[in-house]
């Protein structure tokens, strides 16, 4: 595959599906300085998987594989990198504009960016309307693995959310 | 809160704005990446292969004008072989590498064996390259005392290769395979609840 027609495809991506990369990186990197990396980071891996996409699968479901692939991966090396101070003259992909968020929202993402990396891919699908057979597909777990980890997850935010309930959530 | 009520919270998110791309930044990142990464790996295979391709070939001439059956024809069929095996090690691996899944465990199985491969590699060019290479040095040197101080240079060399490679091996390669390993255990695993 040539170059230009690698652009034209990512692109076209980038301008359909941000809201995808948007949401992961929510929910993994919790600073403008993470989300700027992680989102250089995950726009290098899709980009990269490009050639390799076939078409078998729905674009969103491949960047959304590609992207939490990415995003796990990536939260796993920050822990062990010592913290680097941002450059304040570096050109950013990413900023952050809205700053006023929704409260309800702001507070479920904490959630789940309390949840390992791994059951955050699996939290991620499951609000975004995955049916556990298609999270499997993009997981490579069995469906009944999925079932597992969905039910347990889901267990853990209806306990958190009745705790904080009566906080006036 | 029950969990249709999350759901509810989710859905109404997704219409919030949340981030701006900056597409000329995003643009030269990508492009700098793709040419370091990428471009790195394919230039070092090609220099080898090249390198070994170029100095078998000259060894080949040198040594039909003067003695088909010199220490240099030995070089030669050497270096030549091993211009071949890093080309056959190259299409190896491109075949290797499409098995994998599409899928995030596939991924990782992915970024395993390429850690594994390159260590291999690593140790490959160590063990069937340096080492053979001070050998012939050695048992030339024995004919041509002129050649052991050359034979005492790769010798070094050699070391200090083998040193490198333990040292990247448990810094860098060794962690990042048993994150990825702990990874892929953590998302396969069954869970007993």
């Amino acid at each position: 595959m040539d170059e230009r027609k690698q652009k034209q495809i990512f692109d076209e991506w980038l301008s359909q599906h941000k809201g995808i990369m948007f949401k992961i990186i929510r929910a993994y990197a919790f600073n403008p300085h993470d989300a700027d990396d992680l989102f250089q980071e995950i726009s290098l891996q899709v980009w990269k998987s490009i050639p390799e996409f076939r078409g078998e699968s729905k674009a969103s479901t491949w960047i959304y594989r590609v992207a939490l692939y990415t995003a796990t991966v990536w939260v796993r090396k920050e822990k062990t990198r010592p913290p680097t101070q941002p450059l304040a003259d570096v050109e950013h992909a990413l900023t952050v504009t809205n700053r006023q968020r929704d409260e309800r929202s702001e507070w479920l993402y904490q959630q789940i960016g309390q949840l390992e990396p791994i059951d955050r891919s699996v939290c991620l699908l499951l609000l975004d309307g995955f049916s556990y057979n298609e999270m499997a597909d993009i997981l490579g777990i069995s469906a009944s693995n999925v079932g597992v980890k969905v039910h347990r997850i889901k267990q853990h935010l209806i306990q958190e959310s009745k705790e904080v309930e009566h906080h006036g959530l | 809160m029950d969990f249709e009520e999350l759901q509810v919270i989710w859905n109404n998110q997704n219409n919030e704005k949340m981030y701006a791309i900056n597409e000329s930044a995003l643009n030269n990142y990508i492009k700098k990446k793709t040419k370091s990464i990428g471009g790195m790996l394919n230039l070092f295979e090609f220099i080898l292969i090249a390198v070994n391709l170029f100095v078998g070939i000259w060894l080949t001439i040198e040594s039909l004008d003067n003695n088909p059956l010199s220490n240099q024809f030995l070089l030669a069929i050497f270096y030549l072989a091993f211009a071949v095996y890093g080309l056959i090690r190259k299409f190896m691996r491109r075949n290797e590498e499409r098995p994998f899944e599409s899928t995030v465990v596939g991924e990782l199985d992915k970024a395993i064996w390429r850690v594994d491969y390159l260590m291999q590699q690593s140790r490959n060019t160590i063990f069937w390259y340096l080492v053979p290479l001070v050998l012939i040095f050695a048992v030339m040197s024995v004919f041509d005392s002129r050649l052991i101080w050359v034979t005492g240079m790769l010798l070094v060399v050699t070391a200090a290769t083998y040193f490198a490679h333990h040292w990247e091996f448990n810094k860098y390669h060794l962690p990042n395979k048993r994150n990825l390993e702990a990874l892929r255990e953590k998302l396969t695993a069954k869970e007993n609840q």
